[in-house]
């Protein structure tokens, strides 16, 4: 502001006591301002921020003598490596259900299915359980297993899975028996220690989902009043052993 | 600097570091935030020297910018978390268990009673503000930045740092204001028990 400007200022100031009053505010401000300023001028930086700057400057004088910098090209190279090789891991990763839902054919679904979900037909709903496959626990993990092993399917068949939906494959077979999906086998604690198991059963049973919270298992919270099917693995001494939800 | 000259660098903090941390400092209200901005502001200049360009500003201007993207993406991140009191007092408490000078009277015990209190609200009422009418009071008048350095650093027209900062103090008078018409309350109800 010119020296003539300000004291038109000062003199309209002497003559408008609303402007006058304005005047001392801002004054008043910009004392109060000044006061914040100069208290946190006089804070003190403290030392160490000093010394872990010191430390990363010496860290990094040495590290390029250590390694020099990539150049950018070196750089936009590595990077389209690493892509690479998370694409190879994912892919590594997905690649068993991913073969599995391109290769298995309807029919083979609806055999297997039919060979293992026949005792579906029988079993009762609710909480009663059907004992089967006695004493033969393991093949029928194997069988269930063999569900989701990937079959070869002819070049029209998997012309005809390319035009389903996606989901048609999780909702059922030709004969319209429903396809399960089943977890892993989730250990069920019986004390403190797991007891060696000599043989035992499988039995389907429904259960209400919030007795899966003792097992530890987990589950969708938002349906836990609603009931699910599991198979549970009775060992010869009675005991349930384990446990895997069945989809 | 960059020819790792630690001599070099350590003259250039110990110039630059105040501007730096008085900004973060007035800007997030905590001298813990204002630490860490200034550790970080630094850090990226070690790391990334390259950056500055000379021919868009001085250095420090440039560092506070970095100070302000910094202070700009905590306040955005920890916006829904809600702050306890103590960091706002933490001048009040003894530091580096130096309790004797804290208990040390010096001159007017009153007065800077008073005086402390007057800048803590003042403080507060900085605080108060919304982010983009902070940072105009913070660089003009805090920093003493002029409208030209502000408006290159804000990446705004000087015109806009104008209507800010105008707008600002108002909203500055007016707390304050505020503040004061709630304490001159106060004594007239303590006068006039103290008649009655």
């Amino acid at each position: 502001m010119d020296a003539v400007a300000r004291e038109r200022g000062l003199e309209h100031v002497r003559r408008c006591a609303p402007c006058a009053l304005l005047m001392v505010e801002e004054r008043a401000l910009s004392r109060d301002l000044r006061s914040l300023s100069a208290a946190t001028a006089v804070e003190e930086i403290p030392a160490r921020l000093e010394t872990a700057l010191l430390t990363a400057f010496r860290q990094q004088a040495v590290a390029p003598a250590a390694a020099p910098a990539a150049s950018p090209g070196t750089r936009r190279w590595l990077l389209v490596a690493a892509a690479l090789a998370l694409l190879t891991f994912g892919l590594s990763l997905a690649g068993p259900s991913l073969a599995r839902w391109v290769a298995s054919s309807p029919e083979k679904k609806s055999a297997a299915t039919d060979s293992t979900h026949g005792r579906d037909a029988t079993t009762p709903a609710g909480v009663s359980a059907t004992p089967e496959n006695s004493g033969q626990a393991p093949p029928q993990i194997a069988t269930v297993r063999q569900l989701a092993r990937p079959t070869p399917d002819s070049t029209k068949e998997r012309r005809q899975k390319r035009l389903a939906p996606a989901s048609a494959s999780r909702q059922s077979t030709s004969d319209g028996a429903p396809r399960e999906f089943v977890t892993q086998f989730f250990p069920v604690m019986q004390g403190d220690e797991l007891i060696p198991l000599e043989g035992g059963q499988i039995v389907r049973v429904r259960m209400s989902r919030s007795n899966l919270i003792p097992l530890g298992i987990p589950f969708n919270q938002e349906r836990v009043s609603e009931t699910i099917q599991a198979d549970v693995l009775v060992s010869n001494d009675g005991l349930a052993r384990a446990i895997r939800l069945v989809y | 600097m960059m020819a790792g000259d630690e001599e070099a660098f350590t003259r250039l903090y110990r110039r630059l570091r105040g501007v730096v941390y008085r900004f973060a400092r007035q800007m997030s209200g905590s001298s813990s935030v204002a630490e860490d901005v200034t550790q970080e502001v630094f850090l990226i200049l070690l790391r990334k020297a390259e950056l500055y360009d000379p021919g868009r500003g001085s250095l420090s201007t440039y560092l506070v910018q970095i100070a302000r993207n910094e202070i700009l993406r905590r306040l955005g991140r920890d916006r829904d978390y809600v702050s306890l009191t103590a960091d706002a007092r933490e001048g009040d408490l003894p530091q580096d268990g130096n309790l004797d000078e804290n208990l040390i009277v010096r001159g007017n015990p009153l007065g800077n009673l008073v005086r402390n209190e007057e800048i803590e609200s003042v403080r507060q009422a900085v605080l108060a503000l919304p982010l983009h009418y902070r940072e105009v009071v913070v660089l003009c008048d805090l920093e003493e930045m002029s409208y030209t350095e502000a408006a290159a650093l804000l990446g705004c027209a000087v015109g806009t740092v104008r209507s800010r900062l105008h707008r600002a103090r108002a909203l500055l008078k007016q707390r304050l204001r505020s503040g004061e018409a709630t304490e001159q309350d106060g004594l007239q109800v303590n006068r006039a028990s103290c008649l009655g």
